[in-house]
């Protein structure tokens, strides 16, 4: 992978947190020195490098493509890109083209709502990256007693200390973000209040490409349901709907079980297999037959295309 | 003014505005005052001098050290000279304050200028500080465009060398204190 910056020509760090009051979220920046700046860039070093193991590791297995889809499991840990201009970027991306963030000192006073905290970097020729990391570990020891060494006696520490984790769960660039850990970006991105928000316009695209089904069913079942909404989600990014075959989409249901009915030449999915609909249209249902006769079913949850 | 929200670092603030009014307690040592002898008066005024402008040379030497620079995006900007016109009032005081005669006189002096000093702290008019104008410096209080200003609509104040900054402008700054910034030079 590959971050679109000097990592030798650093300008300038910014660092801050990003607060949760009640619904509604702000950032603030907090003032540091240059150790603490400096730990901050071996940070971000330590996560590039992570994700390039990811990556390589994914190579090996001849993985086609490392975009996030929403509808996929993923570990704690793995490489996974997002263009800047998906929609599911616009949280991340407010907070990367964000300007003139307040300085604000007092909101470390009020450690719990802090939720994740960042860093900038912007190099000599004006490039930029900002790494986000949730607050989990950051405010783990508030309201611990730690103690440190002093001259030769333990003695507690009296100011907060707040904790610094080994590497941030996303990196973003002016193209690109670079997600270590999934989990982190879902919810520092709110991507599932996003991807609910956007199920109308999803399946507008989606029956758009597939004239012949009627989505009425299944978008009344996503607008409530979040992993229906996630699947749509996928489908759309992944042109997944694109050039699918009426027939073979109903050969393709009859043999995993998926209950259609056919009306006025277009398809109708009943409500009890919305899910098994769209897991036929992502991809995620495949037959098998090594032994002869015994054609056997399976489930994905998660798969990747393979290289041929 | 600058700016009514919260202002962090009361100290650096306080300093800076003491600091400001050298010129006064410079203009004050040079009249001298009848009823304290210059042994005394001399340094105190010196005192008044030195110390506030060591302590921020000391702040300014150290968010260079420490690289306390963060990027700054310009909407509106505005010339502030017109403080200085306020300043000067102030710094030309022993010129046209009658001569201290009596302690009740100095004590009264003592106040008034305490006043004076009070209200540029309180109104964030430290920035306005002869050492900085002399340095070439000129003072905008910066309004941030509403576009990308989300987390940050605040007005702060901008020290540059430079004889304007523009709309959209990009700046690199030390951090003075929460809303004050100097340019960070090439």
């Amino acid at each position: 992978m590959k971050i679109n910056i000097e990592v030798e020509k650093i300008e300038s760090t910014v660092f801050g947190v990003g607060i949760k009051e009640g619904m509604e979220k702000t950032y603030r920046i907090l003032a540091t020195n240059k150790d603490l700046q400096g730990i901050l860039l071996e940070m971000v070093k330590s996560t590039a490098l992570e994700m390039s193991d990811s990556e390589n590791s994914k190579s090996d297995n001849s993985v086609q493509s490392f975009q996030y889809e929403p509808s996929e499991k993923y570990g704690s840990q793995e490489y996974l890109t997002l263009p800047m201009t998906s929609s599911l970027a616009t949280t991340v991306n407010k907070l990367f083209t964000a300007e003139n963030i307040k300085l604000d000192m007092s909101v470390l006073k009020n450690p719990d709502k802090i939720f994740c905290y960042f860093a900038s970097f912007t190099d000599m020729d004006g490039k930029k990256i900002l790494a986000v990391r949730r607050a989990t570990q950051f405010k783990a020891t508030i309201g611990k007693h730690m103690i440190q060494l002093a001259s030769d006696a333990l003695v507690p520490m009296k100011n907060d200390v707040f904790k610094l984790d080994g590497d941030f769960d996303l990196i973003m660039d002016s193209d690109c973000i670079h997600i270590l850990h999934p989990s982190g970006f879902e919810i520092i991105g709110e991507l599932s209040k996003a991807i609910l928000a956007a199920v109308p316009e999803n399946i507008k695209k989606i029956s758009g490409e597939m004239k012949t089904v009627d989505f009425s069913t299944i978008e009344a079942y996503a607008i409530k349901h979040p992993r229906a909404a996630d699947y749509i989600s996928s489908i759309c990014s992944f042109d997944q709907a694109k050039d699918v075959d009426h027939d073979k989409l109903l050969e393709e249901c009859k043999a995993f079980g998926v209950e259609v009915t056919e009306e006025a030449g277009k398809i109708k999915v009943k409500e009890d297999h919305v899910m098994g609909f769209l897991d036929v249209l992502d991809r995620r249902r495949y037959k098998l037959e090594l032994v002869k006769g015994k054609p056997e079913l399976y489930k994905a949850v998660s798969r990747y295309k393979i290289a041929k | 003014m600058a700016t009514e929200s919260h202002e962090g670092m009361k100290a650096i603030r306080l300093l800076m505005v003491v600091s400001s009014f050298a010129p006064l307690f410079i203009i004050w040592m040079i009249r001298g005052i009848p009823i304290i002898p210059d042994c005394y008066f001399i340094p105190i005024c010196v005192a008044m001098v030195a110390i506030p402008n060591l302590v921020l040379c000391f702040r300014f030497w150290g968010m260079k050290r420490n690289s306390e620079k963060f990027p700054l995006v310009v909407g509106r900007a505005e010339d502030h000279r017109d403080h200085l016109l306020v300043y000067l009032i102030s710094m030309f005081l022993p010129f046209y304050a009658p001569d201290i005669l009596s302690w009740r006189e100095l004590v009264a002096f003592v106040f008034v200028v305490g006043l004076i000093i009070f209200l540029f702290w309180y109104l964030d008019l430290h920035y306005v500080n002869v050492v900085i104008t002399a340095a070439g410096y000129r003072v905008f209080t910066v309004y941030p465009d509403g576009e990308h200003s989300e987390f940050g609509n605040e007005p702060f104040v901008l020290l540059t060398q430079r004889s304007s900054v523009s709309k959209n402008q990009k700046i690199l700054a030390y951090r003075i204190s929460d809303t004050i910034f100097m340019e960070a030079g090439k």
